[in-house]
Order: structure tokens, then sequence, then C-alpha cells
């Protein structure tokens, strides 16, 4: 006689009727939306946009596409992280490595920049924190879309919290694209870098904050 | 045959759960009944015959009922199921078979239970004769007959750290193997 009887008797018992779940669609678009206006309003209340970004976008196809590769590795990332808090959702782990890959080849877009940059270098609208800075709106994005996480079932925490911090290290790197200074170098460095503490901060957190089922 | 047995099920477990998510405990006990005994039936088959399967039917049991607002009707029921069980079994193998940190070593001249023959465990379990002999033997050993490391290692002819290295290895091919597992 194995205790699986009563166990079962008792989890019928204790049923209560399921809160309506969103798609991970709809979840990946809630949190984007909110990641980007909180990082605008914070970083707006830091410092301007550089001067003459829009134009710029415009102006330089290879900047708009440099620009455009960020923005889908992070919504890449975060639908990837979604999806990875349904159980047996195969294409969560071919969306986390794709989102990954994007954000390498949004490196590579700035380190092949390093010899032949899409703009002008340049100091204008240099962010005297912009490291800082991703760091700082990253945590707060990182740790809603964690919490938002908690209804669903990741069953790898580690590695969903790890693709959760890169979509949210991405959001204001990109921000910082726009933002802060147009200097290669400056971007890998001071940008792009910032995503990697974001990323081992949701690889730590995700365990304590994801529900272990 | 059975392609149509497996929807047959698909439908009626889908059916039951969307029920449950309504709040209908006496559909989900069902449920529950019934894919306790396709687990075990699963588990048995890939780990041969243990009290690691009884544990394991029952951690994922309650697994699934912690996660159960996560199944969405719109996707297979039985994949939802089946990455659970796959979870839990590579997780509860991580957590068994850690005597050697809680126990004291056996006193000089205490008997010390002989390991149950690992090679007739290897064969009946499907899955474990897919890794590396000495893997399979290892992860018997430690974490299905629940012997200490140092147990193993005597068993085994090698060092501790041989012994542990070979759990480690184990478990980690053991995981790449079930997640390469088509849908049972």
């Amino acid at each position: 006689m194995t205790a699986r009887g009563p166990l079962i008797d008792r989890l019928s018992a204790e049923l209560t009727p399921a809160r309506r779940l969103r798609r991970t669609g709809q979840l990946a678009l809630l949190w984007l939306a909110g990641a980007w206006l909180f990082t605008v309003a914070a970083g707006l209340s830091v410092a301007p946009m550089r001067p003459g970004f829009a134009e710029q976008l415009l102006a330089s196809p290879r900047f708009a596409a440099e620009t455009l590769l960020g923005l889908v590795a992070g919504a890449v990332a975060i639908a990837a992280g979604f999806r990875a808090g349904i159980p047996g959702a195969g294409s969560a782990r071919r969306l986390a490595w794709g989102s990954l890959s994007l954000l390498g080849a949004w490196t590579l877009a700035y380190v092949y920049g390093l010899h032949s940059p899409s703009l002008e270098p340049s100091t204008l609208g240099a962010r005297p924190l912009c490291f800082a800075e991703v760091m700082l709106y990253g945590a707060p994005l990182l740790l809603g879309g964690l919490l938002l996480l908690r209804r669903l079932a990741p069953l790898d925490r580690v590695w969903t919290g790890a693709i959760v911090g890169a979509a949210a290290g991405a959001v204001p790197a990109l921000f910082m694209e726009l933002g802060c200074m147009y200097v290669p170098a400056h971007i890998l460095v001071f940008h792009i870098a910032p995503i990697v503490p974001v990323i081992l901060l949701g690889a730590a957190t995700g365990p304590w904050l994801l529900r272990r089922i | 045959v059975g392609d149509t047995r497996e929807q047959e099920d698909e439908q009626r477990w889908a059916d039951w759960m969307r029920r449950a998510h309504r709040g209908d405990g006496e559909a989900y006990g069902r449920l529950l009944e019934e894919i306790a005994v396709v687990m075990e039936r699963y588990l048995r088959r890939r780990f041969g015959e243990s009290d690691f399967v009884e544990d394991c039917v029952q951690e994922s049991l309650l697994s699934i009922h912690r996660a159960r607002e996560s199944w969405d009707p719109r996707r297979s029921f039985r994949a939802w199921m089946f990455a659970i069980v796959r979870h839990k079994a590579i997780d509860l193998l991580r957590r068994r078979g850690t005597r050697e940190r809680h126990e004291a070593p056996p006193q000089a001249g205490a008997a010390v239970a002989s390991p149950a023959d690992p090679e007739a465990s290897l064969h009946a379990a499907e899955l474990l004769r897919e890794l590396p002999p000495e893997y399979g033997e290892a992860l018997i050993l430690t974490k299905l007959q629940g012997h200490t490391l140092a147990e193993a290692a005597e068993h085994a002819g090698v060092s501790m750290t041989a012994m542990k290295s070979r759990v480690h290895r184990g478990l980690k091919q053991l995981r790449a193997l079930l997640e390469r597992e088509r849908l049972p």
C-alpha cells in the first residue's frame, strides 16, 4: 500500500479553480511595454537623449539595423523567458539560444564598428553614469519579469532567471545607444558589458524568486 | 493503434484538466489516478524496480498540482506532464544518495550491507543501459540502491573521488538522454 491514494485524495480535495492564464506572448508584450516606459522615464529623468538620434536612425541604415538588432534581441529574450515558464513548450530553449545569438550578433556589430563605425564617433550626448544606469534600470526590470513569471512553472529556474536578465539588461543598453554618445568602444564597455551582471543577477535570483514546482 | 490511443488519452486528460481548472475535484482525482499509473510505467521502464519510482511518481503528482495553472489548454497536456516528470526524475536523483554528508561512517567491525547486483538492476532499466556502464552502475548504487559513495566506490574498486565524478557525469548524461527522448 503506497501513500499515492491519500495523496491524490488530498490534492483533489484542496483543488481550487485556476486563474485565467495569459498567453506567454501577451506577457512578453506587457513586460516590454512596461520596461520601455520605465527605462525611458528613468533615463530622461537623469539626462536628455542624444541630440539628433532620430535623424541618425533615418540617415544611417546600418545604425538603424544595429538598433533593430538590439530591440529584437531583447524581445526574443523575454519571449523565451516567459515560454520557459510553460513545461514542455519545446520552443523555449530554441528561442533562448536565438536571443543569445542575437545579443552576440549585436555585440559583434559594435566590434566591427571599432574599425568601421556606422556613425561618425562623437562624445555628443555623453552620460556620465551610463554604465551604472544600465544595471540600475535592468535590476527592477528583471524583478518585474521574475514576478510576472511566478504564476508560471519554469523547470530550470537558473536558466530562466538568466534569460530574463538578458532581456532586462538589453532594454536599458539599447536605450543608451540612442541616449548616450556613439563611440563603439564606449558602447561595448559601458552599455553592452553591463548586461552580463544583470544576466548573472537573474541566474542568482531566479531560484529564489521563481516558484519551485 | 498506438497513435490513436495516445490521442484518446490526450483528449481525455485535457478534458479532465480543463474541468479541474474550473474546480472539478472529481475530474482532477480521476486524472491524477490515471496519469500516476502512466508515470509509474514510464519510470519503471527507464529506471527499473526501485523505491525511487514511487517517490518520483508522488513528487511528480505534487509538482503537477503546484504547476497546474501553467498548463495552457491550447497546448499538449502530454508534453506538459512528461516535461514535469522528467524534470522531477533528475531533480530527485540529484537530491538522493547524499548519505556521506549526513551520516557517520560505519564503525569498525560493523556489518555493511553488500550492494545488490547492479548488473541486474541495469538490465531492468532501459535508460540507464544507454549510459556508459560505469556511470549506470554508479547511479544505481548511490541513487537507486541508496549506498554511500564510500560503499559504492568500494564495490566498484575505485576511489571516492572517481565515484563522485562518475555520479556527476552520469546524472548529466541522463538529463541529456531524457531531454532528447521522444515523447512517450
